[in-house]
């Protein structure tokens, strides 16, 4: 480590000599490190030449040194000077690769390797896989090519047990209105594009093949090397729609009035104060669509469902402060009536059922003797814990109905109580998957699956894996392979779970106690 | 039926005005409004462009041209309340109801085709054409065709023909700075992984093409294009003012340098130099692309190869035995982000040489701790090592500059007080003019102005002008030195002794107005008319432009005292009246003129119509 300090020391000096008229004394030079190795196609595993293999010293110190693959598929770099680099193989064609071991969170970055003076790293063995490619044109409403837009790939992936969309690629579209995605990684992929809008650069993505919901967009599935062409989209929106209008009601002060499309989380946001002039808020060049507009300040929320697919709509009036209250008793179990300061540590997180760009989790804390007030624009949600970890929700109920399990829906005001009992009595689980690097996911039973908080997960490197702190009840172990897709894949997908259902190993957790498993777990 | 209409207007106009005018007197002015109506089409000129946003704003009668660099965009945001907006309807159709009498420009803008005006000459040229409504006025049927633009196209490869994926592709355009010849870029791309791109939206013209790889891991993605008229994109600022034209950030700050490992394993440094279409690294070797309205010009393949560092290698004469000289060498184009690029190299026995060099132009200088220093040197680093660079010490030398001042008005605090004064290098380059070594000094109180360790060789003098507030701004009138005139050129030779320039400044200046006359006789509106120096054509700050109005009429303000030439021109490229080459076409056309202190010439020229 300290050798390293030095280095890096040392590295900052000769940067700072290049600014300087006169070089500054240096100590004796490092024993350089060697790098050499050779590249291989993942499909054919024939050598591969003309990669160009390029060293990076890290922080923009050290340089750049390159070396190109001969008919051997071999490079090599005799004399590094030592540091800390990113490896990159690159070829036209081909899904560029950092040499290394895989980022943990499975994006892509860049993957240091440190060179020690005089390291040797020699038969580095990189595999190149053909880049796919994705291709299509963009035309309008009367048939002519669209140039100029943005497009982008969207690749899923797995985050938390989530399945996301992380933006991989983005051209432009050319003046025959034709765009090209390449060198792609094998996947699932979804495509979006800006369409121009007036004289503003910003405008909501329409996904392929056209619309804005972006769980409406068409996932693509691409092979290795697989070149999949005309994606088009036709009918681009040349005219685009404007939503104009006013807030009123209580609280009007300061408020974001936020435009988002359904199930996307691009969103345009204008605030406004009580001296803005009428109408208080327009937003124009919108892309039709169906839309969610939420306005929202320090003490009061709104929510509508908007469909400009066919319209203008002028003249709107959002009426703030139009929430559902719901009474709401916690207790603690195993303590006594009462106030009681521990329940004032407690955070809820009240969660909207679909994500709405603009309505985020509210976070209540009750007071000493139980009880809070919740405020809801309509919709359905889910509660989960926040805070503090030794508690978990062991109940909720309203009216006789199971909220904890089946969640809360937001239609009109209630007397309540609603009920939440909290319980501090967890237990443990420790056991080992037959394999390495594997991911390991404890699922609670079929009747809990919602409750989001029951879920862990974890990366077992040897094998044995420990989840501490887990409420009691029954739950089954999953197990992925590294090589199953990222990072165990969508475990909060129920569809992705029934997959491996009758292949997981059940448990049952009880209170204050440790559950060790005798036999290790299969692996997917 | 626009009666409502004044009311609105005409209030507004009387309350800021005059607030003690009664109510009643509006009625006495009755101002009738005009109206402007007409069609927007798209590039080719018979379809309808709907959606399209018209922008028309008051026109003052003649329009300044900006000065290098600096465009406006059609779309910038202004308080002024008669300026108005309209969007075009579906059959393209566009309508200003009640307009007030007066003078107005109209712009056109759409997200697919870029921006246009009505009237004008070329995109991305001064003015479009001014429109005169008159009271009650309908102008009707003003048509508007968005321009069509073209695309250059081609591959960009290897050596051995493999393509260059994520390479950038700039599509740039000559234009001028200081008279000398510079490039803007007017639009850029990235390849696609067969090496292929497409640099579109392109309005008719010449251009060079240009191809730089990048040596990065990171992709940059593909740059967003410049819609037509929308002028040169943010960061040509800067790049129009590289010497050798482009000069991305990547070659500045040595992020493009990389070391190849060859077969045999020795290693050679590479810049990842830019190469011009169709395989030349010299921008003056450069062959240009004609691109015609609306036309496809295909095939424009580029090769990059290895493009080796340079080295510069010379000697320093006239190092006295046992000195050292210290050689500083700086990149010739602007600094980039406060980045200067600048290397020192020390030498004892005369002998220097420069490793790792960028293809570009550079200026070296050198200096030893006795006083001695050389003249600054302008390089030129091509495809090969620069050999044989000779810098001579001689004694270097303070001067002094005292400053009297004319046309001030008794009383007035200090003019000169915390004065700036630069001496810059008058070097000749062969492509722009780029980072011109500079010394600059500050006025003491009581004191001359001294530049210190001023080399023998050719400079000139100019003053700052910093934005001193409540004062006249002053002006350069004469520079001596001794007997000679020093205002175009101030040579400092190593007999010179006690080289002491006397700078005359003035506040009060003259003014020039006129018009412009066409062939036939009538005013000529729309047309550029320069001011240009009659002898100092070096000084830069005396060259004015303006393009006029309807009435063919232009005014010029704040001339300082001197000779000058005025020309009108139907069109004319910005800037090109400070090259020697094109105005040595014109010089006899010029009308000579004499602007004294508070000088009020009025002018009548004929404008120069292109062959």
């Amino acid at each position: 480590m300290r050798a390293l300090t030095l280095l890096l020391a040392l590295l900052q000096l000769q940067q700072l000599n290049q600014l300087l008229p006169f070089p500054l004394e240096q100590g004796p030079p490092l024993s350089p490190a060697s790098v050499s190795g050779a590249v291989i196609d993942s499909q054919t595993k024939q050598p591969l030449a003309g990669v160009t293999v390029m060293a990076q010293g890290s922080g923009g110190l050290g340089g750049k040194l390159i070396a190109v693959t001969g008919n051997d598929g071999r490079f090599s770099f005799p004399s590094v000077p030592p540091g800390q680099y990113a490896i990159e193989a690159s070829r036209a064609g081909y899904v560029s690769e950092m040499i290394g071991n895989p980022r943990e969170d499975g994006l892509n970055g860049p993957i240091l390797r440190v060179l020690n003076p005089g390291q040797v790293l020699s038969e580095v063995r990189v595999v190149l896989t053909p880049g796919g490619v994705i291709t299509g044109r963009l035309t309008d409403e009367q048939g002519e090519a669209v140039a100029g837009s943005i497009v982008q790939a969207f690749r899923t992936i797995h985050r938390n047990g989530l399945r996301e969309r992380a933006p991989v690629q983005s051209v432009i579209s050319n003046d025959l209105g034709e765009y090209r995605f390449f060198m792609l990684k094998p996947g699932q992929y979804t495509i979006a594009i800006s369409p121009p809008t007036g004289t503003f650069n910003f405008s909501i993505p329409l996904f392929y093949p056209g619309t804005i919901d972006a769980n409406a967009a068409t996932p693509i599935d691409l092979h290795v090397g697989e070149t999949i062409e005309r994606l088009d989209f036709s009918s681009i929106p040349t005219k685009n729609r404007r939503i104009t209008g006013g807030v009123q009601g209580n609280g009007t002060d300061g408020v974001s009035v936020i435009l988002s499309p359904v199930n996307g989380t691009a969103k345009k946001t204008v605030t406004i104060t009580r001296d803005n002039p009428t109408p208080a808020f327009q937003f124009s060049d919108i892309v039709p669509g169906m839309y969610t507009l939420v306005a929202q300040n320090v003490d009061a929320r709104a929510l509508i469902p908007l469909d400009v697919r066919n319209t203008d709509l002028l003249g709107m009036r959002i009426i703030m402060g139009s929430g559902f209250k719901i009474p709401t008793r916690v207790r603690i179990e195993g303590h006594p009536p009462g106030d009681d300061p521990e329940l004032e540590k407690l955070f809820f997180n009240i969660r909207p059922e679909l994500p709405i760009t603009g309505l985020e989790a509210q976070a209540y804390s009750p007071f000493a003797d139980g009880h809070f007030i919740l405020d809801l624009v309509k919709g359905d949600y889910w509660i989960d814990l926040a805070r503090p970890e030794n508690y978990y929700v062991k109940s909720i109920t309203l009216e006789g109905v199971d909220v904890l399990n089946k969640g809360l829906q937001a239609t009109n005001s209630v007397d309540g109580p609603m009920e939440i009992v909290v319980d501090s009595h967890v237990g443990e689980i420790q056991g080992s998957a037959s394999g390495e690097n594997v991911t390991v996911v404890l699922v609670p039973d079929a009747a809990r699956r919602n409750q989001r908080p029951l879920y862990r997960s974890t990366k077992a490197t040897n094998g044995a894996f420990r989840f501490q702190k887990v409420p009691p009840g029954d739950y089954k172990l999953f197990a992925w392979s590294e090589s199953t897709i990222d990072n165990g894949g969508p475990w909060l997908d129920f569809e992705y779970l029934r997959k491996y259902e009758d292949r997981a190993t059940p448990v049952r957790i009880q209170p204050e106690a440790r559950t060790i498993l005798d036999r290790p777990i299969p692996v997917f | 039926m626009v009666q409502g209409s004044f009311f609105a207007h005409g209030a507004l106009y009387f309350s800021t005005r005059s607030m003690n005018i009664l109510g009643i007197v509006l009625l006495l002015f009755q101002v009738q409004l005009g109206s402007l109506s007409g069609i927007v089409t798209k590039p080719g000129g018979t379809e309808p462009l709907s959606g399209a946003t018209l922008t028309l704003s008051p026109a003052a009668s003649s329009q300044a041209l900006l000065p290098l660099g600096v465009t406006l965009g059609p779309g910038a945001p202004t308080q002024n309340p008669r300026v108005r907006t309209v969007t075009s309807q579906d059959d393209g159709r566009f309508v200003f109801a009640d307009i007030e009498p007066g003078e107005y420009r109209l712009q056109v803008q759409s997200a697919r085709f870029g921006s246009a005006a009505y009237g004008q000459r070329r995109p991305n040229g001064p003015g479009g054409a001014i429109l005169t409504v008159r009271a009650g006025q309908r102008l009707s049927d003003l048509k508007i065709a968005m321009v069509p633009t073209g695309t250059i196209a081609g591959r960009i490869t290897g050596r051995s023909g493999e393509p260059i994926v994520n390479a950038s592709v700039q599509a740039m355009k000559y234009i001028y700075q200081e008279g000398k010849r510079v490039f803007s870029v007017a639009q850029m791309t990235t390849t696609d992984d067969r090496g292929e791109y497409r640099l579109f939206w392109l309005t008719s013209g010449k251009y060079i093409v240009v191809a730089t790889p990048r040596f990065s891991s990171v992709n940059m993605g593909m740059p967003n294009p410049v819609k037509p008229g929308e002028g040169g994109r943010a960061d040509s600022i800067i790049l129009t003012v590289a010497p050798l034209g482009l000069v991305p950030d990547v070659l500045l700050d040595g992020s493009n340098l990389v070391k190849r490992i060859l077969d045999d394993g020795t290693v050679q440094e590479e810049s990842g130099t830019p190469m011009y279409y169709p395989a030349t690294i010299d921008p003056t070797q450069a062959a240009t692309v004609e691109v015609n309205v609306g036309a496809t010009v295909p095939g424009i393949d580029i090769t990059l190869g290895p493009s080796p560092v340079q080295k510069i290698r010379g000697r320093v004469t006239g190092l006295p035995a046992g000195s050292q000289a210290t050689v500083s060498l700086s990149y010739g184009a602007q600094a980039l982000l406060g980045r200067l690029i600048n290397k020192g190299a020390s030498t004892i026995d005369g002998s220097f040489e420069f490793a790792g060099i960028v293809p570009g132009l550079y200026y070296l200088a050198a200096q030893d701790r006795t006083g001695l220093a050389s003249t600054p040197v302008a390089v030129l680093v091509g495809s090969r090592d620069v050999e044989n660079i000779s810098l001579a010490l001689s004694p270097s030398m303070p001067v002094f500059v005292r400053f009297t001042t004319e046309g001030i008005a008794p009383g007035t605090p200090d003019p000169l007080s915390g004065l700036t004064g630069t001496l810059r290098a008058d070097l000749d380059t062969p492509f722009g003019i780029g980072n011109l070594p500079t010394k600059t000094a500050v006025l003491p109180s009581g004191g001359p102005m001294i530049f210190t360790n001023v080399a023998p060789g050719d400079y000139q003098f100019n003053i700052g002008q910093s934005a001193r507030e409540n004062q006249k701004r002053l002006y350069i009138k004469s520079v001596r030195l001794g007997r000679e005139d020093a205002f175009s050129k101030v040579r400092i030779s190593s007999d010179t002794q006690n080289p002491t320039l006397d700078v005359v400044l003035t506040a009060a200046t003259g003014s020039i107005d006129g018009a412009a006359l066409a062939r036939t006789g009538d005013p000529a509106a729309n047309v550029t008319v320069a001011l240009i120096p009659a002898n100092a054509r070096k000084r830069s700050a005396l060259y004015q432009a303006i393009v006029t109005g309807s009435d063919g009429k232009f005014g010029f303000k704040e001339i300082p005292p001197g000779d000058y030439k005025l020309f009108a021109w139907e069109d004319v490229e910005t800037g090109a009246w400070e090259n020697a080459e094109f105005i040595g076409l014109y010089e006899s056309r010029g009308h000579a003129v004499r602007v004294s202190e508070d000088s009020k010439e009025n002018v009548q020229l004929n404008v120069i119509y292109n062959p």
